[in-house]
């Protein structure tokens, strides 16, 4: 009896997909569902999840949110979402420098909690693909670089 | 012979101005189904944040700032406007609902303005525009809005205004937009509230056992404001497939209008031509026959 599992962003619904088991980045660390797990409802942070089905994995890069869990669903709501084979790490390395010059000359808070946003964002990114480089073989070109 | 050249040359012009107005037809069309479908896609969010919302309330939380109704004494309207003219009178209709509001609001009102047209309008009016935004990308991000609802987000916790409004046109289909005005904070349900056009029936589950992580007003605190981003950000997708509807339907009016006068000016080309040839063919024939006799 598989997990149904879905991850919707603020623009959509990235994906939907049946699921052996799920492993979430809450706010108390890594937990992993599988079926049959009790009503949870956590909030997300900035890191990977990783789906399990029929012996495969596929990995998402997710940047905060929450997760609503019950015994056959889990949602993801996030902030941003991407499956890590649609990460351009060529893309995330530039806007993680581009970041780093924002920080050095950010002008106020407003400024540096972008420029950190970013920072914690595409280290992310570049960490998840650098992880599965060997799934990675069709970089697709992202639609939201930052 | 000079008049049939005068019409041949105002056909010409009026079959290029044709071309125009098709084409610019055909592209807000094929932007209209991107941005309905983009209103689509931002759904499935709110629903689920919304329902989210609803459950935690149901488990007997619900304070937050951004809840709190306060006698009303100072409020913000927030119009979404267009960058672009040629949208028929979208604009103009929008700000005629907004300056009623307006003169009929009894509140200390200011205004935050997007788009450049609605820059324009508000100028004769005397509202008091706070801020402006202007160069809406044709592919609106959430990075574009989100400034927009922070910033009413904060002067809202910091009782600056006790009610925040959005006035945006309402996209009912693809020929009619109806300027509509309602309540985003606080963000209650409401008749007038912008929360009761999120339809949440299909995803009624309450969590009533669920365990909550961290804790359930931690929880609270970082679904409410995302969900406020949301439902503004929504709004003015909404916004912006009107205005492609409404560009739309004006460029095939115009589309319509250069096909009658083409159709015109084919017409009065031709019976002049036609006189031309009669007067014409009276002169041969008459001389031929002042010739026979």
């Amino acid at each position: 009896m598989p997990i149904t599992f879905s991850l919707i962003s603020q623009d959509k619904v990235v994906d939907e997909l049946e699921a052996d088991e799920v492993l979430l980045p809450t706010a108390n660390g890594q937990i992993g569902i599988l079926p049959n797990h009790v009503d949870l409802i956590t909030t997300i942070q900035t890191g990977e999840i990783t789906i399990k089905s029929h012996g495969k994995e596929s990995h998402y890069a997710v940047f905060g949110g929450f997760a609503e869990v019950t015994g056959k669903e889990v949602t993801v709501l996030a902030d941003r979402a991407e499956h890590a084979d649609s990460i351009d790490l060529a893309a995330a390395e530039q806007a993680h420098r581009n970041a780093e010059v924002m920080l050095k000359d950010a002008k106020d808070d407003q400024e540096l909690s972008n420029a950190l946003g970013l920072i914690e964002r595409n280290l992310n990114r570049i960490d998840i693909v650098k992880r599965h480089r060997h799934t990675n073989h069709h970089p697709k070109s992202p639609e939201n670089i930052q | 012979m000079s008049n049939t050249l005068g019409i041949r040359r105002r056909i010409r012009s009026v079959g290029n101005v044709k071309q125009i107005t098709k084409a610019m037809e055909l592209t807000a069309a094929a932007k209209m189904h991107r941005s309905s479908s983009a209103v689509l896609g931002a759904r499935p969010y709110a629903i689920r944040a919304l329902s989210l919302v609803r459950s935690l309330e149901k488990r007997g939380i619900s304070n937050h700032p951004l809840l709190e109704v306060r006698p009303i004494k100072n409020e913000l309207l927030i119009a979404f406007f267009t960058d672009r003219g040629m949208v028929g009178s979208i604009n103009a209709q929008l700000a005629r609902s907004v300056s009623q509001y307006i003169s009929q609001s009894k509140n200390n009102l200011d205004v935050v303005i997007v788009g450049k047209k609605g820059a324009k309008f508000v100028n004769k009016s005397k509202a008091n525009v706070i801020a402006t935004y202007t160069d809406i990308p044709s592919k609106l991000t959430f990075e574009y809005t989100r400034p927009i609802s922070l910033n009413a987000r904060m002067s809202f916790e910091n009782k600056e205004y006790d009610l925040v409004n959005v006035a945006y046109n309402h996209f009912a289909s693809t020929l009619t937009q109806k300027p509509t005005i309602t309540q985003v904070l606080p963000f209650t349900d409401h008749p007038d509230s912008i929360i009761t056009n999120i339809d949440t029936s299909a995803d009624e589950k309450v969590l009533l056992e669920a365990i909550i992580e961290p804790d359930i007003q931690t929880l609270f605190n970082s679904v409410l404001p995302r969900l406020v981003d949301q439902v503004i950000f929504e709004t003015m997708l909404e916004a912006q497939a009107s205005e492609y509807a409404a560009s739309m339907v004006a460029m095939r009016n115009a589309t319509d209008n250069a096909e009658d006068l083409l159709s015109d000016l084919q017409l009065s080309y031709n019976s002049i031509r036609q006189s031309s040839i009669t007067a014409e063919m009276a002169e041969i024939s008459a001389s031929i026959a002042a010739m026979e006799d």
